[in-house]
């Protein structure tokens, strides 16, 4: 292939990075400190908390589902990690009690998402309904263990390894590579990749091949929903606490997130690169927006506003895929 | 008097160029058939005439008029309408308000007039003959009746060109000759009918004048009567070849590699039936014959309650369709576009996709799907821009290559074929069944199951005739006779196999 096309190609499936660089572009215009170590910390030290939901959020999404759980699933996990970590606290040494309770918070979001997977392949209730489902009862299991009162994490090596920085760059900013990474892989060169874009293509299809359908969608939920579950490690050592409401509606920006990176929200298409550049352009724009003293009841609107024009540019240009007619 | 006329219509897509200075012209009162190979331009030229694709150069000129067509309502402004098969149908919405949809009746100026709208639907539908269910969602009427309800809604926005693309694909025999006499109807009424089709039957059945395309240009426009069947072929493929019976080496004299013993359940009867390595059987029967019912059995898609099957002489019962190709099954499904092939993913991912399942492959890096895709593309010819291309700009031949190749690549012994040219070209079609026959030489076996004797004549060893669930009647195809086969599927329909048992 020539690399004219591959570079095209390229830039056509690419085009979030660009918006993302021109928005912090713009800041750095409207407010040349804009890019300082500060904030450059609070937007990555934000972003890797957004990642981890997106990254579940989109491999859910690539298979034709939704999962509105993540957020509340977060903050769930987060709650869990201090509640364990209170209790064990003085009766185990440090180092297990981390451990311990950091496996707790994940075993207990696992097996949310495991459940929910269930529901929506075996019980063939619309992941709508069902992720709507749960993401109500972790809400509730998050109320529950801490009556709502925000309780902090009394062992500190939690918060230095899930809110330490290195320089400019929060640890969880390398996690989310990592992760990032690992999924981008197995997605790319595993056959659980394939599987995933086939369900989301057309299932029927994938199942009369030999896939197992109804094990990759099970599959998914419970990926995303561990992924949440760090997430919530990584929002629980940022805000000190664990709290159930921590993690409130951000489903909807991941959701946003990968809308704007260009998944379909039909399944079968789109990949988690565009998804995290997507989730970056809208943290920019939050911080930008705090940075420029404009009122923080207005990023609702402007990140409307930005999904809308996002998704009116995507969609003009595939409603005219041909060039000019030629002559011979 | 003159309805339609395009002067030097050009059209290209990312610079390669698809239609050459098309000339084409329609009667009022004339149903012009319009046909070519896949890839030929016939739908293209439709499109633009519908207002699909607004970038061509040339002119367009209706009852005389000179028209832009620049959009699809500029098409329907104009009286031009296409049919496209169930395509352009709301699945979720019932029959009399698909054939309204856009063009609703109305008491007053707000509120719907359904009694009228449903009176005047079951006006439209009852020519058809059929009894169908108004206020059904169409997603539950069988194929065919949504043929019938999307050919209604163009007759109720009162059009007065039809471009009906492929119109009768669905449609079984007694319904096509329906469609037939409405057509013939509406062009003595005075309307234009542009049809397209793959039949070359129905040219000659319907048709007053045809016009044949070949990569983009028009090769002819003559009277249906001034050519003939080679003549047409000839001037679509631009070479004179037919497929033709050929002389097989007779399949193994072996045990069989699959049987069937008086196998039941809800929709089949006492099937049997035995194949052997290197193999080609025909299963002849209509669209309530059942016969997909054995497909599906075989593949683990569904089960049966009678009866027995074996597998190279081991009983045989896969529960699902991984089962069913691990044990060496392969099927290509009718309607391949949304039960066979993920159509978004690329053409090398399709051919993989069973692979990865049977072969317990965990790593599919994109170096190995690419060789392996490239491989096949070159085995099959598979005319494609390369192994990333979208399946679904594929045209239907070479979509049903990639569906074959699959099963080649996970190196089925079985291959389980559903209407395997529905909807393809006839130079398309002689490859197809040059692959069938290089597959059963190999050592494979291929069941067949089809609509087209035909095909079946041309193509297999045996040929078995089914009606409703039944097996009636088995035949060597190199002595079988087509009117025989068609007697047994058209005239034993409804009035059971009393008959073949007393034969």
């Amino acid at each position: 292939m020539p690399r004219r096309v591959e570079l095209q190609r390229f830039l056509k499936s690419y085009n979030m990075l660009p918006v993302a660089a021109a928005i912090v572009l713009l800041g750095t215009i409207i407010n040349p400190s804009f890019v300082s170590e500060f904030n450059i910390l609070a937007i990555l030290l934000d972003s890797a908390i957004f990642g981890f939901l997106v990254l579940g959020e989109a491999l859910v999404v690539i298979t034709g589902g939704i999962d509105l759980s993540v957020g509340n699933m977060a903050s769930m996990s987060s709650v869990v990690v201090a509640w364990v970590m209170k209790g064990l606290y003085g009766a185990v040494p440090d180092g297990l009690n981390l451990l311990v309770s950091l496996l707790a918070a994940l075993a207990l979001c696992g097996l949310v998402g495991f459940l929910t997977g269930l529901s929506v392949a075996g019980l063939r209730i619309p992941p709508l309904i069902a992720t709507l489902g749960s993401m109500w009862i972790v809400q509730g299991i998050g109320y529950s263990f801490l009556k709502g009162v925000p309780t902090g994490f009394p062992v500190r090596a939690f918060r230095t390894i899930f809110g330490g920085s290195l320089g400019p760059i929060p640890l969880g900013a390398f996690y989310l590579l990592a992760a990032s990474v690992l999924l981008a892989y197995a997605l790319g060169r595993y056959r659980f990749g394939r599987w995933v874009y086939a369900v989301g293509g057309n299932d029927y299809a994938a199942y009369i091949s030999g896939v197992p359908v109804a094990w990759v969608k099970v599959a998914v939920y419970t990926v995303s929903a561990l992924l949440a579950g760090v997430a919530g490690f990584l929002v629980g050592a940022f805000a000190s606490v664990g709290y159930p409401r921590a993690c409130n509606s951000y489903e909807l920006f991941a959701i946003a997130a990968i809308v704007m990176g260009g998944i379909s929200l039909t399944g079968g298409e789109g990949d988690i690169w565009n998804a995290l550049a997507g989730m970056l352009v809208l943290r920019v724009i939050n911080k930008l927006m705090i940075f420029s003293g404009l009122s923080g009841y207005l990023e609702g609107m402007v990140v409307g506003v930005i999904l809308v024009l996002t998704l009116l540019l995507g969609s003009l240009r595939r409603e005219k895929p041909a060039p000019k007619a030629v002559k011979p | 008097m003159e309805l339609l006329r395009t002067r030097d219509i050009n059209i290209g897509f990312f610079g390669v160029q698809v239609l050459f200075d098309v000339n084409f012209e329609l009667q009022a009162g004339e149903i012009h058939c319009l046909c070519g190979e896949n890839g030929a331009g016939k739908s293209t030229l439709v499109k633009i005439l519908t207002g699909i694709y607004s970038h061509y150069t040339g002119e367009v000129s209706i009852a005389g008029r000179a028209v832009r067509v620049a959009s699809a309502r500029v098409a329907r402004e104009n009286g031009v309408f296409a049919v496209q098969q169930h395509r352009d149908l709301v699945p979720t919405l019932s029959a009399v308000e698909n054939i309204f949809l856009g063009n609703e009746l109305r008491r007053g100026s707000m509120r719907l007039d359904f009694p009228a709208m449903r009176e005047q639907a079951r006006r439209l539908t009852g020519g058809f003959e059929v009894e169908l269910d108004l206020d059904r969602p169409v997603s539950q009427l069988r194929l065919s009746e949504q043929g019938i309800v999307a050919i209604c809604k163009a007759l109720a926005a009162d059009s007065k060109i039809l471009l009906i693309d492929e119109a009768s694909a669905p449609l079984d025999n007694t319904e096509r000759q329906t469609l037939y006499r409405i057509l013939e109807q509406l062009a003595a009424d005075g309307k234009g009918i542009v049809y397209i089709s793959h039949h070359l039957d129905e040219i000659f059945r319907i048709g007053r004048r045809v016009t044949v395309l070949r990569n983009g240009q028009v090769v002819t426009t003559v009277g249906v009567k001034e050519i003939d069947y080679d003549g047409l072929i000839a001037a679509m493929t631009g070479q004179k070849k037919l497929y033709q019976r050929a002389e097989r080496a007779a399949a193994s004299e072996d045990a069989p590699l699959l049987e069937l013993r008086r196998v039941s359940n809800d929709r089949l009867r006492e099937v049997g039936l035995s194949l052997r390595r290197g193999e080609i059987l025909g299963v002849a029967g209509l669209e309530g014959s059942a016969k997909d019912e054995i497909a599906r059995v075989i593949y683990g898609l569904a089960d049966f309650s009678e009866g027995e099957l074996s597998w190279d002489g081991r009983p045989f019962r896969p529960a699902d369709p991984l089962e069913a190709i691990r044990g060496g099954v392969g099927l290509v499904p009718t309607d391949r576009k949304n039960t066979g092939l993920v159509t978004c993913r690329s053409v090398a991912e399709n051919i993989i996709l069973s692979v990865i399942n049977k072969a317990g492959r965990f790593l599919v890096g994109p170096a190995w799907i690419r060789r392996v895709a490239q491989a096949n593309i070159r085995r099959l010819g598979i005319r494609t821009s390369g192994a990333g291309q979208l399946v679904e700009y594929l045209s239907g031949g070479n979509q049903q290559k990639v569906l074959l190749s699959k099963w080649l690549e996970a190196d089925a012994d079985l291959l389980l074929l559903l209407e395997p040219t529905e909807g393809i070209d006839v130079g398309t079609r002689a490859e197809l069944y040059t692959i069938f026959r290089q597959l059963a030489a190999a050592g494979k076996s291929l069941l067949v199951f089809t609509s087209d004797i035909d095909e079946l004549l041309a193509l297999s060893d045996r040929i078995l005739t089914m009606v409703e669930g039944r097996i009636v009647w088995a035949y060597d195809a190199a002595r079988a006779d087509k009117t025989v086969i068609l007697n047994d599927i058209l005239v034993k329909a409804g009035r059971g196999t009393a008959d073949a048992a007393a034969r």
